[in-house]
């Protein structure tokens, strides 16, 4: 009987004696385990999920749905099998159901996460923000950072915010009160430099001093320059002025690191042959120290900051070069030193020279006293070099020598660079009092900040809530502008700032708003916005549209380029995976910045651009650096130090995000590539079904090749997802996908044969088979053909996008009512050109985007 | 209980406000004061890691060796596991018990003797803890981890010169949390039953955040018992990071400034190990049972073992209130949510326990025949801190009679 009532529920049949279809298909096919005593993986299809108000019920059916439409339930070893018009009745019948009784939205509760909080405070206060290390990021829940669910609070994060707060309001509201410090004069004793004791500068880098300023203001220098150069030195003479210049460096920040905050004091020159004594004033904050570069000197790194480049290993220009020339043995180091996978082009000319003096027989690399140099034998690796003729040149020349005989000061106190910056800020959030009292006076200032702060009016007991806050706090003893900071710093951690989307149903035209800034722009909506939202106007689709374009072609939307792109495609794993040296030698940081740079860019170009959705699969355009190109993509035209866009030909290898280096890296491990991995990638990332997970008695791909002394294939070793039922179930939809990437490596090399360490002859390397056939017979014997097959079902893949880019911007997990919406509107745009921003702009008009 | 409320405390050690009062107090007597938590997220190579006999005489596997000096002092447990689901999703169950999302040990310890101290718990990890997080408040939601050893020394040793500045900055604090409860209902009147479910964390948090400022105004002006320790230079090694946690970890317990503290290791890359750097752990983890790739993967996995020595002989160093070594009244928990990570199995969880006062020494072994939860071992922990607990999540039959004191 009980199921008759469940039944009666859940199908709104009217009630039969005789049991209805659905009901005699799930007795007859399901109920063996999934009735409410089996409950076999937790789904139990005879209790009654009938409470469509709970998301849950939908996703419950949404997986018996899934489940029955790709054939994994019934499971293939059960005799009992549906027959295909049987399946599909069931199918249109859940369908039906579950379309007629979901609602769009239900988004639960969102706080703002890390980025979203950076962000919006630099937008709502213009200045440069960042949280501070330590911090504590949020955590990931269907594929994002940024969804209801997942983003909790806890105390500790609590006692964050409260901190941030904090330091937040000190910043703006510091104190400009300028203390009388008497002058104190200090004698440099030593300074700070890598080889520690010498006051003597001889490369371009900036070379720090020990010369730290207590407090902000003015302070007096005394400097001594002189440059020495003997003829034991290994480079020539200057014959121009000694080109000197001087920076404040703040605290904490090395002269390695972040050079955007060095200040430039003074350029400064002298003559070589004479000395230089200067005595000079500076503005110097709080813990500066001076950092002294000299421009020209023989050991150049970059012309100007930040000198730490990216292609800083090949610091050295053609002019130490013609150096190291002349010294055959040094030359044999650097030869060592210097990889020759990606060389610049100073460096070809270089291996050029070299090859030639080898081919004149006037060099020999192999001449076992090359490796005695001084201070270069043994164990060479890669910058030694450089230090060594740092070193050299600290003993012989040349070298600018620097003295500085006193720091006098503050000769007069001043206000930091920072509280000059702040007090911009403040004025523009107390505006003018007029005559106004204290209490009409921060009723003024929090009706106009607490727009910006809540992303919405504030309701007049707001306003007198926080304006109490900061009278409060003066009547506490303390000055009014202290009270508004802590008005303000509670204002930072009340709930109308930590979260956004708050009531159910429709979004009104602010939530509207926030939505729309939190997808594309990962932060608080603009005044354009706002006032849209005031006038009501923004839920006006033609205007939603004109909006979305704006915020999409606004630098500000690399925050959806790089976030979405990251956690769509997984890219952000990359960071944590070092490929095998056997493998790849000279994988660097950059190249890995790169990669993730050229998927950036190229999702950033179809999204500007408005080009169509089959751009993302076979473009006729790709983006890489000069490294990724030589050392990953093999072909393509000579390029410069950053990530350009080249263009190629559709239909061919390259190009669209399925052969870029960052997708290939983040389907692997950096050892190995296992088809099965990539193959659930491209299911999950590209046709956005979601696999069931794999029993949990499966064991691992088996890794050994080699059995009974025959090597065993990639094929040969999951022969039994084939083979067996049971696997091919899901397998079959796997499998396929990952085989027709196994043609690239785990850095995303093209390679036709599995290396093989211990065969030399690379004809006996076990060839790539990459030939697989899909579920619905197609045979894919490459990627172009995996490529036109997917332009082919281009809508499959554009849903999957969309249905990404939803979860991204409401911050939950699509229904199937939804998912239904979404991809109507795809095939709506795709009758209209397909382009990915018309793709956008439709998805945010969809009441999808606008339910809460 | 009035949130404004104070109890004043009834051990009578010093004169200590009860900061919060929540569930048993512990037994009076020669219990366990303090415990440690320190997991991975990957597991070991459990064939490497257990010792073929059991038993007090079993030889000491390679793995383990660089504990041998401490022998007497550990226990080693294999076959205990939570019997959940196997998966990634669960790797940071290793403290709950049950599934994650579920109140950890650490915390049910810290619910109740947290407010003892100036931090209730320490939650620490090396590397990138986003998603890895052992440790779990009674409402399921994960506790961030402390990533930077200066952030944590920061936190213990506040510089004297900055008190006022705490002091203004922290009743400031205090004055706006009335205001900002008042404001949380009003935002509340506008939310669905289950977003105002949600905002049950906000308004949680924010009471914490306000005991914890009556906490921090009332140690700020405590001296901190002097201890021997200068912080080392900054590093990105995260198997530094992870001694110096320990080394943090100790000089906490020294300090009295917390009881109860977790280490999460969430290496993956950025290890040095014999000065070279190792390629993704979670990669080697895969190792497919091919001997190089389980070499590697021990060779990793055992630095944790050779700091868990090291820290081991720390807390025997530093000493506590009675000038006894630290290790006799810590509990030290040693594992990982994951038994073979090859084959993604949650079960079957190598164990280490140290210190507490428990007779230790030997290798148990509990199997088929002995079908212990690692909650069951959770609950003789909790026995041995002076804690009467009958159940801890699915957990109802102690070890007692197999792990005594």
């Amino acid at each position: 009987m009980y199921k008759y009532f469940l039944l009666f529920l859940f199908c709104l049949t009217t009630i039969h004696a005789e049991p209805s279809f659905q009901q005699k298909f799930l007795e007859r096919y399901c109920y063996d385990c999934h009735d409410a005593d089996m409950n076999k993986g937790d789904i139990n299809l005879e209790a009654k999920n009938n409470d469509w108000s709970k998301p849950k019920t939908g996703f419950f059916w949404e997986t018996v749905y899934n489940s029955l439409k790709d054939s994994y339930m019934p499971p293939a070893k059960k005799k009992k099998q549906p027959t295909a018009e049987e399946r599909q009745k069931m199918l249109d019948i859940l369908a039906a159901d579950m379309l007629s009784k979901q609602t769009v939205g239900g988004t639960t509760l969102r706080r703002i996460n890390k980025i979203e909080f950076q962000n919006s405070i630099r937008d709502i206060f213009n200045i440069d923000y960042r949280l501070p290390n330590g911090f504590p990021s949020d955590s990931e829940s269907n594929g994002f950072d940024n969804i209801g669910s997942g983003l909790q609070l806890s105390s500790p994060l609590m006692q964050k915010y409260f901190t941030v707060s904090e330091e937040l309001v000190t910043k703006i509201f510091p104190n400009t009160k300028i203390d009388k410090i008497p002058v104190e004069t200090n004698k440099l004793k030593a300074f700070v430099s890598m080889w520690n004791s010498l006051a003597r500068i001889n490369w371009s880098n900036g070379t720090l001093y020990n010369t730290t300023t207590k407090h902000t203001g003015i302070y007096e220098f005394k400097f001594d320059f002189s440059y020495t150069w003997s003829p034991k030195a290994r480079f020539d003479k200057l014959t121009e002025p000694v080109k000197i210049q001087i920076y404040a460096l703040p605290e904490n920040v090395q002269p390695s690191q972040n050079y955007d905050s060095m200040r430039l004091l003074e350029e400064l020159s002298f003559d070589p042959d004479s000395t230089l004594q200067v005595t000079k004033q500076y503005k110097m904050h709080a813990g500066d120290r001076l950092s002294i570069r000299w421009d020209n000197s023989a050991l150049q790194t970059q012309k100007k900051p930040p000198f730490m480049s990216k292609y800083q290993k090949f610091d050295m220009d053609m002019k130490i070069m013609k150096e190291i020339f002349k010294d055959k043995a040094l030359y044999a180091a650097w030869k060592k030193v210097t990889p020759k996978i990606h060389p610049g082009p100073e460096q070809k000319k270089i291996f050029a020279m070299m090859t030639k003096e080898m081919a004149s027989g006037k060099l020999n690399l192999k001449d076992p006293s090359l490796n005695k140099v001084r201070g270069l034998d043994g164990n060479v690796r890669r910058g030694y070099l450089r230090e060594f003729l740092k070193k050299e040149s600290y003993k012989f020349g040349p070298y600018v020598k620097v003295d500085i005989p006193y720091i006098k000061g503050p000769i007069k106190a001043v206000l930091s660079d920072d509280t000059i910056q702040a007090l911009k800020v403040q004025k523009e959030l107390m505006g003018n009092r007029g005559d106004l009292d204290d209490k009409a006076y921060a009723q003024k200032i929090f009706s106009k900040l607490l727009v910006k702060l809540f992303r919405k009016p504030p309701t007049q007991s707001q306003i007198d809530l926080y304006a109490k806050i900061a009278l409060e706090h003066k009547a506490a003893g303390n000055s009014f502008k202290r009270g508004l900071a802590t008005a303000l710093r509670a204002a930072l951690t009340s709930p109308h700032f930590l979260y956004r989307a708050v009531k159910p149903g429709k979004l009104d035209q602010f939530s509207l708003a926030s939505r729309l800034s939190y997808f594309i722009w990962g932060s608080t909506p603009d005044k354009e916005l706002l006032d849209l939202a005031a006038l009501n106007q923004l839920s006006n689709p033609y205007e939603l549209a004109r909006q979305t374009r704006r915020l999409l072609k606004d630098s500000k939307s690399s925050y959806l380029v790089n976030r979405f792109t990251d956690q769509w495609l997984d890219i952000d794993k990359i960071d944590f995976i070092t490929p095998d040296e056997k493998l790849i030698k000279n994988f660097t940081n950059n190249l890995r910045e790169d990669f993730k740079q050229e998927t950036r860019l190229f999702f950033k170009e179809i999204m500007v651009k408005n080009r169509p959705m089959e751009d993302f699969i076979d473009p006729d355009f790709t983006f890489m650096s000069q490294e990724s190109k030589k050392k990953i993509y093999m072909e393509g035209p000579d390029l410069g130090v950053d990530v350009e866009r080249i263009s190629i030909k559709k239909g061919g290898r390259l190009g669209g995000i399925l052969t870029q280096g960052s997708v290939l890296m983040a389907t692997a491990n950096g050892v190995d590539t296992q088809p099965i991995i990539r193959g659930v990638w491209m299911v999950e990332k590209i046709f956005g079904i979601h696999l069931p997970s794999a029993p949990s008695d499966v064991p691992a791909l088996p890794e050994k090749p080699i059995e009974d002394g025959k090597v065993q294939t990639v094929r040969e070793r999951v022969k039994e997802h084939t083979e067996n039922p049971n696997c091919y179930s899901c397998h079959k939809n796997i499998d396929p996908l990952g085989f027709v990437f196994e043609n690239f490596d785990p850095v995303g090399r093209f390679r036709a044969a599995y290396p093989n360490e211990a065969e030399k002859d690379k004809s006996k390397w076990l060839p790539v088979e990459p030939k697989s056939t899909m579920p619905d017979g197609t045979t894919l014997s490459s990627i172009p053909e995996l490529k036109t097959y997917l332009v082919k079902n281009i809508n499959d893949f554009s849903g999957c996008v969309s249905e990404k880019l939803m979860t991204f911007a409401t911050g939950r997990k699509l229904n199937f009512l939804e998912k239904d919406k979404v991809k109507k509107t795809v095939k709506k745009v795709n009758k209209s050109g397909n382009g990915f921003q018309d793709l956008i702009v439709a998805l945010v008009q969809s009441d999808v985007f606008g339910a809460k | 209980m009035n949130r404004r409320s104070f109890l004043k405390s009834s051990t009578a050690l010093i004169a200590l406000p009860q900061f919060a009062s929540l569930g048993a107090q512990p037994k009076q007597g020669n219990f366990a004061k303090r415990i440690v938590c320190m997991g991975n997220y990957l597991g070991y190579h459990t064939p490497s890691f257990y010792p073929k006999e059991t038993g007090t005489g079993y030889n000491m596997p390679d793995l383990l060796s660089p504990l041998k000096e401490h022998r007497d002092d550990f226990t080693i447990f294999s076959g205990l596991d939570h019997r959940c689901k196997n998966g990634h999703g669960n790797w940071d169950n290793f403290m709950t018990g049950q599934n994650v999302h579920r109140l950890s040990l650490d915390q049910l310890i810290a619910e109740r003797i947290g407010g003892k101290t100036r931090f209730s718990s320490l939650q620490l990890a090396t590397g990138t803890e986003h998603n890895r997080r052992i440790s779990y408040t009674r409402d399921g939601v994960k506790l961030p981890c402390i990533l930077d050893p200066e952030v944590l020394f920061s936190n213990i040793f506040t510089s004297g010169e900055n008190k006022a500045k705490m002091k203004y900055n922290l009743d400031a604090g205090k004055s706006i949390i009335d205001d900002l409860i008042a404001d949380a209902k009003s935002f509340s009147r506008q939310l669905s039953k289950s977003d105002k479910d949600k905002l049950g964390e906000y308004l949680n948090s924010v009471r914490g955040v306000e005991k914890d400022i009556q906490k921090q105004k009332y140690f700020i002006d405590k001296p901190l018992r002097k201890v021997d320790f200068s912080m080392p230079e900054a590093t990105t090694d995260k198997l530094e990071i992870e001694r110096i946690f320990q080394d943090l970890t100790a000089v906490a317990f020294e300090t009295d400034s917390t009881r109860i503290s977790t280490l999460m290791y969430a290496i993956n890359g950025g290890t040095y190990v014999n000065g070279k750097s190792r390629t993704n752990l979670h990669g080697l983890s895969h190792h497919n049972r091919k001997k190089k790739f389980i070499e590697e993967f021990n060779l990793i996995t055992q630095q944790h073992i050779i700091n868990l020595a090291r820290f081991m002989k720390t807390l025997k160093e530093r000493k506590d209130l009675d000038g006894k070594p630290l290790l006799d009244s810590t509990i030290l928990i040693f594992g990982s949510g994951v038994g073979d990570a090859n084959s993604h199995k949650n079960s079957d969880l190598p164990t280490i326990v140290a210190g507490g006062g428990f007779k230790h020494g030997s290798h148990i072994s509990v199997g088929k025949d002995d079908p212990y939860l690692l909650g069951d071992l959770f609950l003789t922990v909790l026995h041995r801190m002076g804690f009467d607990d009958s159940t801890f999540a699915k957990s109802k039959n102690n070890m007692n009679n197999l792990f005594k004191a």
